[in-house]
Formats: structure tokens, C-alpha cells, sequence
């Protein structure tokens, strides 16, 4: 038989799949903590970078750091907005890309 | 269980109490210390502990930091009835990682502004901790109390109003036979000669937090 139905996935699967989420999100938790001696330290090179906000713009990012049950800092807030742009652009220029 | 001393204001006497709470839990249990701080004292306190008592310090005492605390403790959990975690007065990613698989967190406060003021950045940390770690229960209570005046109840009060906490009314004072304990590789209790009010008040805390039955009763006031 070629054609086979969707699997649903197994209690086990679903286990899994969210302890996999429930680490992801302590290790969220733990790396929002200071480094401490010996410890490395990404070997990214970062850059500063100025940004200026309309006082508006700044509020509304405020409520909505408020908004959620454990709030990131501003700059991580502003760090997961940008990834997240990142990735909806770059999955849709993959998308919009003509087959080879 | 696991036990993490923590905090995030340096000098509360952290060290102080996770070495005594080992030094008295290991007489009825196997106990592993995590020196998960920097200054590395409480390790300091065990390799000296091991050499006056020629290596019966009575409890394990290992070294570990980072966030690859978490998995070790896990791991080691399995090996000891108890692990007591002392961290650095940081929040750092050694105190977040042992906090992520702790049952209890024991924040001890000096009775001064200061440190209280420190009070609103700990609920938080709990807060977030139990986002993360729903059996984390966190307690607090006045370490290095003044011997007598209003800052005592002051502070106790603040801690009270904090509901992230649960006050633990255990004070311990500012008593010289800590240090002269610790100078020794001694817990406060196994001090010759002895300061009764040091060992009750250690005491009364490690029954509390343990929730063993009191052996000892008060022999008047502090």
C-alpha cells in the first residue's frame, strides 16, 4: 500500500515532545542568569548598535513586556522581535524562490 | 531533598548556614554539599573539616558551577538522600540552574535595609523559578539578627509582606561562635565550648526546614 494515513502521534510521542519543550524552557530560565568565573562566554562578536523609539512605540512595548507572566528584559524582548522577523522573511524568500 | 542557600545579596551568611545544615543533616543522613559559589568557602570549610577529623567530615562536598549544575544535580540526586546547594549572593546561572531542580530554597536576610531592599528582585526570581519548577518552595528568614532593637521585627515584617516567601520564624543572631566554628571546620553545634543560643537557633532552623522533630528546647531569650 503506497498511500498510508497521517499518523497520530503516541501518548509517548507527545511525552517526549513536551519535555523536549519544558527543558528548552528551563535552559531559557538558567542562561537568563550571570555568567560566573570559568564559565564561557559566546565567542560571537557583537556590535552596539543606537536605536531611536517614538516615547509612544516605547510604551507599547513596555505593556507588552508587562503583559506576559515572566517578563524578558527590553533588550531580549527586542532580540526575540527581531529573530522572529528574521525567520517570517527568510521562510518566505524560501518560498517565493523558484524551484531549481 | 534538595536544599539550595541562596540569595541574591552577598554577606547573609549563605555559606555559614548550608555548612551548618550539612554538618547536622549528615548525622542521620547522606548528605552531598554543592559549593556552587565562586569564593568556594563552603569546599574550603570541608577540605578542613577532613583534615582535623581525619576525613569523617561525615558528608561529600563537591565543587560545581554553571548551568551544567542542573544535570549533575540530577544526576547526583539519585546517589545522596540529601544535596545542599550553596550559591554565590549573585543571580547567576549556577543559582538558576540548582534553583530549576531544588525543593526548597532557604534566602537567609540581615535585618538591614539593604538587604531587605533586595526583598522585591528575590519574589521575582522565585516567581520565575516556579514557572519553570512548580515543587520549588522558597523560604526566608533573619540571619546575623541584632540582639535586641526594633530591626529584627522590622525586617521579619517586610518578609512577611512578601508572598513569594514563607517566613520562617527561626531568627539566628550575629554570634561569634559561627565564626569561631567555622575557623575550626566545626559546625556551630559540635563547638567546645559550646554557645547553647547558637546551636538551639541552628538547630530550631534545620528542624524547621527539614521538618524533623525538635530535640533541643530554648534556654531563655537571645
Amino acid at each position: 500500500m503506497a498511500v498510508t494515513r497521517k499518523p497520530t502521534p503516541r501518548p509517548a510521542d507527545a511525552a517526549l515532545s513536551d519535555t523536549v519543550a519544558a527543558e528548552a524552557k528551563v535552559r531559557e530560565f538558567i542562561e537568563r542568569g550571570g555568567k560566573v568565573a570559568g564559565e564561557e562566554e559566546p565567542e560571537v562578536a557583537r556590535k552596539l548598535v543606537q536605536l531611536r523609539l517614538p516615547f509612544e512605540l516605547l510604551a507599547r512595548v513596555d505593556r507588552a513586556l508587562k503583559a506576559r507572566t515572566v517578563p524578558p528584559s527590553r533588550h531580549n524582548w527586542f532580540l526575540e522581535a527581531i529573530h522572529e522577523k528574521l525567520a517570517r522573511e527568510e521562510n518566505h524568500e524560501a518560498r517565493e524562490r523558484p524551484a531549481p | 531533598m534538595i536544599v539550595v542557600v541562596g540569595g541574591i545579596k552577598g554577606g547573609s551568611g549563605k555559606t555559614t548556614v548550608a555548612t551548618n545544615l550539612a554538618v547536622m543533616r549528615a548525622k542521620g543522613a547522606d548528605v552531598l554539599l554543592v559549593d556552587a559559589d565562586d569564593q568556594e568557602t563552603s569546599f574550603d570549610f570541608t577540605v578542613l573539616r577532613n583534615e582535623r577529623t581525619e576525613n569523617r567530615a561525615g558528608y561529600t562536598c563537591i565543587k560545581l558551577t554553571g548551568a551544567g549544575l542542573r544535570t549533575e544535580t540530577q544526576r547526583l540526586a539519585e546517589k545522596y538522600q540529601d544535596i545542599i546547594i550553596d550559591t554565590g549572593g549573585r543571580d547567576t546561572t549556577s543559582q538558576r540552574a540548582a534553583l530549576s531542580v531544588a525543593h526548597a530554597l532557604l534566602v537567609p536576610f540581615v535585618p538591614r535595609s539593604f538587604d531587605v531592599w533586595t526583598l522585591e528582585k528575590v519574589a521575582r526570581l522565585v516567581a520565575e523559578v516556579q514557572a519553570v519548577n512548580d515543587r520549588l518552595i522558597a523560604h526566608a528568614f533573619i540571619n546575623r539578627a541584632d540582639p535586641r532593637g526594633q530591626d529584627n521585627e522590622q525586617a521579619a515584617e517586610v518578609i512577611r509582606d512578601t508572598p513569594a516567601l514563607s517566613f520562617l520564624d527561626t531568627p539566628i543572631g550575629n554570634r561569634k561562635a559561627f565564626a569561631n566554628a567555622g575557623a575550626l571546620g566545626l559546625g556551630v553545634a559540635e563547638l567546645t565550648p559550646s554557645d547553647p543560643k547558637a546551636t538551639i537557633e541552628m538547630r530550631t532552623l534545620f528542624e524547621r526546614l527539614f521538618n524533623v522533630a525538635p530535640t533541643l528546647r530554648a534556654v531563655g531569650s537571645a
